[in-house]
């Protein structure tokens, strides 16, 4: 039973409570870095590991940090896990951290951070907060994937720096530059939207079916 | 008043706490940041002049740049004969899309570019980020003022590179760079062409020797080092020598 909660925790992230397609938070990064599927992967594994890191010492501290200054001390916390990483990352992988730039240390202020420490690592275990990291994370990078899919194929004609199609191919510069993003978002959005009503009215159907049938 | 310093010294906890681990962590990568730094400004330096075995730092005064340019001190290359075979310098142009550009260029000695790597930029994948890629080939063999063609703009200017198809702003930003970092080689040439094999007859412009120079001659142990050039760039405290002469004498 238990497994079963801790399961539900992290597919949250993932799949109920997205939170890029369905809590909206992170959209800056999200449009930003969305360019390539490379930049997307890495982006979304950074933020992912500092929302781990942030949200399991939060959850350690939420007894000792007042409530008063709970907003100063997780910006430090979070602020603080984010600079760290990227030391590390411009020491040992130094490629990876040139081409995502300023957006690192932009990772500080990536609402998904802030929002999990404030609405789920300081109300619960640090075994469910670690869970809830994860799963925002990988959710968030999944959600970044597949924008970046779209955007990379439909704008420059590669997939991850391959080469799709050839040279004749004249990709749609637009889907690179931000209105692509914007667009991509929302279309995906709506395809996320469509399959998600249909499952409801699945659900409500079967419901109902079953209503009848007890009656 | 039990309250606030209850909040204060914990909010005080966690930030010293933070800022300890923050420490730690710098100690640790600090110095393996500045060696990838150098690593990669090495290997670049050798990529653009393949025949050079070693790398001196050029003391002449390098020309003013427009505002938006910044070029980094000359490096002369000097081959397994001792003599030099081409000079490197980087460059750095504020006026990418994306931010500033950073370019590494090599110029044989007859100045004319070996070839240009680009080391830092911003741009947009896709569209200015092609800059990296084969289009910077085109300015290899180039020599100084390169215009940026865009459909025939350029006309019968002598040196030439296309414009990236809709990235203009990054191609010309490379572009000037790359300009400035070769006028910057050239005066170098020039200076360098002036003064005679051994740089004893140069104009003796300053005979007294500032403390700068006293000291960057001790932290290079180079006895041979008789001709001190007066116009010192105060800025670089390294070794003060002309190219052509330091050549010779190693």
């Amino acid at each position: 039973m238990k497994q079963n909660s801790n399961m539900k925790t992290f597919l949250n992230g993932v799949f109920t409570e997205n939170p890029i397609f369905i809590l909206f938070l992170g959209m800056c990064p999200t449009l930003a870095v969305t360019t390539g599927v490379v930049n997307a992967i890495g982006m979304g594994l950074s933020t992912a590991a500092v929302l781990v890191c942030s949200n399991l010492v939060i959850s350690l501290l939420r007894n000792f940090i007042p409530n008063k200054i709970r907003i100063a001390a997780y910006v430090v916390i979070i602020a603080g896990f984010v600079t760290i990483i990227q030391m590390l990352m411009n020491a040992y992988t130094p490629a990876l951290s040139d081409s995502l730039g300023i957006y690192i240390p932009l990772i500080v202020v990536n609402c998904i951070i802030l929002g999990r420490a404030e609405a789920f690592a300081s109300k619960n275990s640090p075994l469910k907060s670690v869970l809830d990291g994860m799963g925002m994370g990988i959710g968030f990078t999944v959600a970044l994937v597949l924008i970046s899919s779209v955007r990379e194929v439909l704008g420059a004609g590669t997939f991850a720096g391959i080469s799709l199609f050839g040279s004749g191919f004249e990709p749609a510069s637009i889907m690179i530059l931000p209105p692509g993003a914007f667009l991509t978002l929302g279309c995906l959005l709506a395809v996320i939207n469509i399959i998600s009503i249909k499952r409801k009215n699945k659900t409500a159907a079967h419901l109902a079916a079953e209503e009848k049938e007890g009656a | 008043m039990k309250e606030i310093s209850i909040l204060t010294i914990k909010l005080f906890v966690i930030t010293a706490i933070v800022a300890a681990l923050l420490g730690t962590v710098n100690m640790v990568t600090e110095p393996i940041i500045a060696q990838n730094g150098e690593t990669s400004f090495d290997e670049t330096m050798k990529v653009l002049l393949p025949e050079a075995d070693k790398f001196d730092l050029d003391g002449t005064k390098l020309p003013e740049t427009p505002s938006s340019i910044k070029v980094d001190k000359v490096y002369c290359g000097i081959g397994s004969d001792g003599e030099v075979v081409g000079y490197v310098t980087s460059a750095i142009s504020a006026e990418g899309y994306g931010g500033d550009i950073g370019v590494m260029v090599g110029v044989d000695k007859d100045g004319k570019i070996t070839s240009v790597e680009v080391t830092s930029m911003n741009e947009t994948p896709g569209l200015g980020a092609k800059a990296s890629g084969e289009w910077i080939n085109q300015f290899s063999n180039l020599g100084g003022d390169i215009k940026v063609d865009i459909n025939g703009s350029a006309g019968n200017a002598e040196y030439k590179v296309e414009a990236i198809s809709g990235a203009t702003i990054t191609s010309d930003a490379v572009t000037k760079a790359v300009n400035a970092a070769v006028e910057a080689i050239q005066v170098v040439i020039d200076d360098n062409s002036d003064s005679p094999e051994d740089g004893e007859d140069k104009e003796d412009k300053d005979t007294k020797t500032s403390p700068e120079d006293e000291e960057s001659r001790e932290e290079f142990g180079d006895e041979a080092n008789d001709n001190v050039k007066g116009n010192n760039n105060g800025k670089q405290n390294m070794g003060n020598n002309s190219g052509s002469s330091n050549g010779g004498v190693e």
